[in-house]
């Protein structure tokens, strides 16, 4: 569904990521983690179209994305790590202006009842400047659902959120995941690693060290004479090691 | 063409949008009535003293009092010296007895005497208009005395006639309507382009319009903070998005320039009702084409910048460069000669010569219309280019 090869990204002369080489697969959930400033959100936002790769090529659905960006943007939905939502518009004004920016128009009840499926009630017709941190983040993840997209590239969409909401919306995102959506996910919740995500990369100074399944990690991680009791564990050893001397060895 | 409607309907709710859209009207209006105020009160006090009496010194006066800058009092001589003496006045002239008959006569000088004060700043304009007056009254009177004389000759009549005077006088004054000399278009022999710059050195602009330019371009600029604030957060989900960044712009643009171009529509009216402006559908015409230029502008200092309080800095102290070198707030060509040529190139140029010519087939007026499209089309693309920039 998704393929990334040698993708690298330069700001200002200086890298900032790959060679990033990548597949995901559909009805995959894709966690994406790594320290901060890895290049996690820059590879995500490439991803989305938003920014353009310096070297590389990313093919989703068999579309390049940089040849055929229109045909790719309506597969996508994005969630940036920044609220993209206007402030001083409802709830309402806010799903309804999104929703005209893209091609498969909502009706106003499917726009509410996406609202209800991230967790955001009762505050259809509240001004966003008034929703508290988490709900914004509701709603941010909403208007990224509202056509349908393919692909869901989600920049750390759970943040803040109270763990009821949280529960239910990977939840949500695991049956949209078995509805064949493929699902790139940017976390730093040790629990949305484990439970969540079907594979995961571990991304550092703008590289992998490492992709696949948590067992494959642990397998590979006792191959290099580290033992780990549990996932915890793994991901605490993946995130720990320095590999910044040779090329990924998984 | 949805979020274009939406994006409106979006600002309609805004109080700042209101406030925006009234801003400049209301300062135009508000400030433009205490300038032609103080204008009028900047009026030279002159004083005639009219011993004649007579229709022809009336005209004199008439004459005298249609001047601007002037304001004119009649009172006897003695009352006339007390105030000269006590600096009231800044000129006192006296129109003799006999003037109407002396003039009719042909006769020119010492039909007026003046006392001025050792102060005064007013005896040198007031003898000219007094003297073109002189030259009108005393140029119809000898034609009139030569036709009546003709007359006589022809039908050797010896009676007074005095009704072919008054009509041949009355039509040698005609002559002289709507305004003597000053109106003629002096065509120097020399090559076109000096000949309309003399023309551009003396374009009037109304204040009331000068005033609407400056707050008008500065309320487009402010209005167009949205490309500031909405640049980290709306923008990268919108070129995520199907609809992508440049017909959003665009189509934001449209939504701002709509409320602009009402507003100017608006201050059209205004103008127009208060009767403070000349010309008609041509100045609206130019009006709308500089809210449009103000629009794209505003956006261009707001793609490049990426905090709100800097860009409302640029855009004050931009609104203002345009206004003084436009002229919008005085004639600023007028001042230093060497500004001129840079004042012809700013868009008030196209406002206030729309004003004085109503054409827009006058040069002056498509010249800079002209401009300010082009402007507009290479301006575009640059801002769909740097708002999009950012991410790369
Ligand atoms: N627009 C930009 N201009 C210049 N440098 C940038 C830009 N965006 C990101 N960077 C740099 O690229 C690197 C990767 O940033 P990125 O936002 O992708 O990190 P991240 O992995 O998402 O971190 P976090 O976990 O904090 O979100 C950082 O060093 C950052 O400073
Ligand atoms: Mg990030």
């Amino acid at each position: 569904m998704i393929n990334i090869s040698r993708l690298e990204k330069f700001y200002r002369k200086k890298k900032r990521l790959g060679p990033v080489n990548l597949h995901v697969d559909k009805g995959e959930i894709f966690g994406l983690l790594g320290p901060n400033g890895a290049g996690k959100s820059t590879l995500l936002s490439i991803l989305a179209t938003v920014s353009s790769p310096s070297a590389g090529k990313v093919i989703m659905k068999g579309k390049d994305i940089t040849e055929e960006t229109k045909a790719v943007r309506p597969l996508i939905g994005y969630v940036p790590q920044d609220i993209a939502l206007w402030e001083e518009m409802t709830v309402k004004e806010n799903m309804l202006f999104w929703g005209k920016m893209v091609k498969r128009k909502k009706s106003e009840e499917q726009l509410e009842n996406l609202c209800q499926a991230v967790q955001l009630h009762g505050k259809w017709d509240e001004k966003v400047s008034r929703l508290s941190g988490g709900m914004k983040r509701k709603l941010n993840l909403a208007v990224s659902l509202i056509h349908d997209p393919e692909i869901l590239l989600l920049d750390e969409p759970t943040v803040g959120i109270d763990l009821q909401s949280k529960f239910e919306i990977n939840e949500l995102i695991q049956k949209l995941a078995r509805d064949g959506k493929t699902i790139i996910y940017i976390t730093h919740d040790i629990n949305e690693i484990t439970q969540l995500c079907t594979r995961i990369g571990v991304l550092k100074n703008g590289i992998f060290l490492f992709t696949g399944t948590l067992a494959e990690a642990g397998a590979r991680l006792q191959q290099h004479g580290y033992t780990a009791k549990n996932e915890t564990e793994i991901i605490f050893h993946l995130l720990k090691q320095d590999y910044s001397d040779h090329e990924p060895t998984f | 063409m949805g979020i274009y409607y939406e994006k409106w309907k979006q600002l309609m709710r805004k109080p700042v949008t209101w406030l925006l859209f009234l801003m400049p009207i209301a300062a135009s209006v508000g400030f433009g009535m205490l300038f032609t105020k103080q204008q009028t009160e900047l009026t030279i006090p002159i004083v005639i003293v009219d011993e004649d009496q007579s229709s022809t010194s009336d005209a004199v006066i008439q004459g005298l009092k249609s001047q601007t800058g002037l304001t004119v009092k009649e009172m006897p001589a003695s009352a006339a010296k007390k105030q000269l003496l006590q600096g009231e006045v800044d000129s006192v002239f006296i129109i003799k007895k006999h003037f109407q008959t002396e003039l009719r006569k042909g006769k020119r000088d010492g039909l007026i005497e003046l006392w001025t004060s050792p102060s005064s700043v007013a005896a040198g304009i007031v003898r000219e208009i007094a003297a073109s007056e002189i030259i009108k009254q005393t140029s119809a009177a000898k034609a009139a005395n030569k036709v009546v004389s003709l007359y006589k000759q022809k039908y050797e009549d010896q009676g007074e006639r005095s009704e072919i005077w008054q009509q041949a006088y009355d039509y040698t004054m005609d002559q002289w309507q709507p305004e003597p000399l000053m109106t003629i278009q002096y065509k120097i022999g020399s090559d076109k382009r000096q000949d309309t710059n003399k023309e551009k050195a003396t374009l009037l602009f109304s204040p009331y319009l000068g005033l609407w330019s400056f707050f008008t371009m500065l309320s487009c600029f402010i209005f167009s903070d949205w490309a500031v604030k909405e640049r980290w957060t709306i923008f990268p989900r919108i070129r995520a998005s199907s609809i992508g960044l440049p017909a959003y712009l665009s189509q934001c643009a449209a939504a701002h320039l709509i409320i602009q171009l009402i507003q100017a529509g608006f201050a059209f009216v205004v103008f127009r009702y208060l009767n403070v402006i000349n010309g008609g559908i041509v100045v609206f015409s130019v009006m709308a084409v500089f809210v449009l230029f103000s629009t794209v502008i505003g956006l261009l200092l707001a793609v490049f910048h990426t905090h709100a309080g800097p860009f409302y800095l640029t855009a004050l102290s931009t609104a203002l460069l345009f206004a003084l070198f436009g002229g919008s707030f005085f004639p600023a060509g007028e001042l230093f000669s060497f500004i001129q040529k840079l004042s012809e190139m700013f868009p008030q140029t196209a406002l206030a010569a729309a004003e004085n010519k109503d054409r827009l087939t006058d040069p002056l007026v498509w010249e800079s219309v002209f401009a300010m499209a082009a402007v507009v089309l290479i301006s575009w693309p640059l801002i769909v280019w740097k708002a999009g920039r950012e991410y790369d």
